[in-house]
């Protein structure tokens, strides 16, 4: 049985179709849910913890209903994105609350070691309001982490750190699901899911637009035809040369130092573009993709 | 328990903020100075004197107002500023959450609505009885209040309008102009308890004293039952 299982979920808002027909199965490491702003990633974790009911097809989180059942949140730690905590708690009250929420033994022990964990103070008696946004986020992870959940789910948990907090909380999500547990991390940020290293949902447009190893993930967003603009000071010798030795699929001149390249394999192509413009003896003042951004990439991998 | 006073330790710290004692206490010195100037303008019959001005400043105004105030925001502010997921998202019954919740409420609108209330009634001359009729009669108007109105502010967007609505619209002008209308009434529950306990015949507190404490006691339960029930079908964001 797996942790988590989503079988042909969907939701709707009124007409807008937030998450439609998806299904997949999680275990325990660490999975990055990938996406675009608006692809649906939140309604997923929200359905995953029980927050809102699918409109059609079953969620189950260790063979449980979440919406159903309030034991299964022995189970899960969620890291919502909303900034929004106990303004009037100190750090240490929030955590405290959780455990004895979670009817931990020691609910004091419990909220100390959280906080540890995360690298905070449990002596700091200062409001969360005076927080800065990072340290907020901080204790969002903490009171997440307090009951030591198999499941922990953390919605865009990188958002407000700085690097030296990213790379500790990277580290702290590949330790959690290298010790087995089983850790969702929504993000919308290419570069940030790679650190995770993990296994990856794509979510695009409310669908699962791929899933699998971060690297095959990688590869079939490269594999992908790319347009690029380049701004050379022959756009037509440069032209020719790519197309020659099948570097572009095609080329366009769009004014008298700038080209149009599609290609559909860009690895190469940049190995490949300081010889073509050697060759013809050709300045290359501007390579720049125009389709380089993840919602063309999503859109590339929902089309397919 | 723990987890009960937990959660009621936490939502009375967040209702309690000095702005709303403040503002609320002044409504309550606002009355002990009118029933000071009640009491000292010497009535003919200072027990009916105390009980019409107890009835229709105290129950009628403080009462709900104050109730609704802290209700509201019991379980309210946290849906306003989406913080109500740290409460659910945890492995404890939703009636111990909207229990501790209606609770919290309780506690911090009994002393604020009653002390004042029985300062009035000695200042306005009712003596004993009064006052005694106007702690038990505030007391469960409280609860019964409290036990709506946090269903409510967990409902509703602007919770405090619609419990306004309710209580200066239906109760202060259509609730008395109809029986019928008054039986879906809060107040008249509470008037009629207080008329029969303070042995002082009001108006618009027509149902036996008995009845309607058992009323706003079902109240109560059916408060507490209904945010339970809200709790668990919300969508939380």
């Amino acid at each position: 049985m797996s942790l988590i299982s989503f079988s042909e979920v969907s939701k709707f808002f009124g007409d807008l179709v937030a998450v439609s027909e998806v299904t997949f199965t999680i275990d325990a490491g660490v999975t990055a849910l990938l996406g675009p702003n608006g692809a649906g990633k939140s309604t997923i974790l929200r359905m995953m913890c029980g927050l809102t009911p699918p409109s059609s097809g079953e969620v189950q989180l260790l063979g449980r209903d979440p919406r159903h059942s309030t034991e299964v949140m022995r189970d899960i730690g969620l890291v919502p994105q909303q900034d929004g905590l106990f303004e009037h708690q100190s750090a240490f009250e929030f955590v405290r609350l959780a455990a004895i929420l979670h009817h931990l033994p020691n609910p004091e022990a419990a909220a100390r070691e959280a906080l540890a964990r995360v690298e905070l103070s449990s002596d700091d008696t200062r409001p969360v309001s005076t927080f800065s946004k990072g340290m907020r986020q901080r204790v969002k992870i903490a009171q997440a982490l307090v009951h030591h959940p198999p499941i922990i789910i953390l919605d865009e948990p990188l958002t407000g750190l700085d690097p030296r907090q990213r790379l500790a909380m990277v580290h702290l999500f590949n330790s959690l699901g290298q010790a087995g547990y089983c850790v969702v991390v929504s993000s919308h940020v290419l570069d940030e899911v790679e650190r995770f290293g993990s296994r990856i949902l794509v979510i695009a447009e409310g669908r699962l637009a791929a899933i699998g190893d971060f690297h095959a993930i990688r590869d079939l967003m490269d594999d992908r035809p790319h347009r690029l603009r380049i701004v050379t000071n022959k756009p037509r010798e440069l032209g020719g040369v790519l197309l020659g030795a099948g570097q572009a699929m095609s080329v366009r001149i769009e004014g008298p130092e700038e080209l149009l390249v599609d290609t559909n394999d860009i690895i190469n192509f940049r190995t490949n573009i300081a010889r073509a413009a050697l060759q013809v003896e050709a300045r290359v003042e501007e390579l720049a993709s125009l389709d380089d951004n993840l919602e063309s990439v999503f859109r590339y991998l929902v089309e397919r | 328990m723990k987890v009960f006073f937990a959660i009621f330790a936490f939502i009375r710290g967040v209702i309690a903020t000095k702005g709303r004692l403040i503002a609320l206490t002044g409504m309550g010195i606002a009355g002990a100075l009118i029933a000071l100037a009640i009491g000292a303008s010497n009535p003919t019959d200072p027990i009916r004197s105390a009980s019409l001005f107890i009835s229709g400043y105290g129950m009628t105004l403080m009462v709900p107002i104050i109730s609704l105030v802290f209700a509201t925001a019991a379980l309210g502010n946290l849906v306003e500023d989406n913080s109500l997921v740290y409460l659910w998202m945890r492995p404890t019954n939703r009636s111990l959450v909207a229990g501790g919740a209606t609770a919290a409420a309780w506690v911090v609108a009994v002393p604020l609505v009653v002390i004042p209330l029985v300062i009035s009634a000695f200042l306005a001359g009712g003596g004993g009885r009064v006052a005694l009729a106007t702690t038990f009669a505030a007391t469960l108007g409280i609860m019964a209040y409290c036990s709506l109105f946090v269903a409510i502010g967990l409902r509703f967007k602007r919770a405090l309008l619609w419990g306004l609505v309710y209580v200066l619209i239906w109760e202060g002008t259509v609730a008395r102009s109809a029986t019928g209308a008054s039986r879906l009434s809060v107040q008249t529950y509470i008037n009629s308890a207080f008329s029969d306990f303070a042995n002082v015949n009001l108006v618009h507190a027509d149902i036996d004293g008995t009845v309607a404490v058992a009323v706003l006691i079902m109240l109560c339960a059916a408060g507490i039952g209904l945010t339970t029930w809200l709790l668990n079908r919300r969508e939380v964001a």
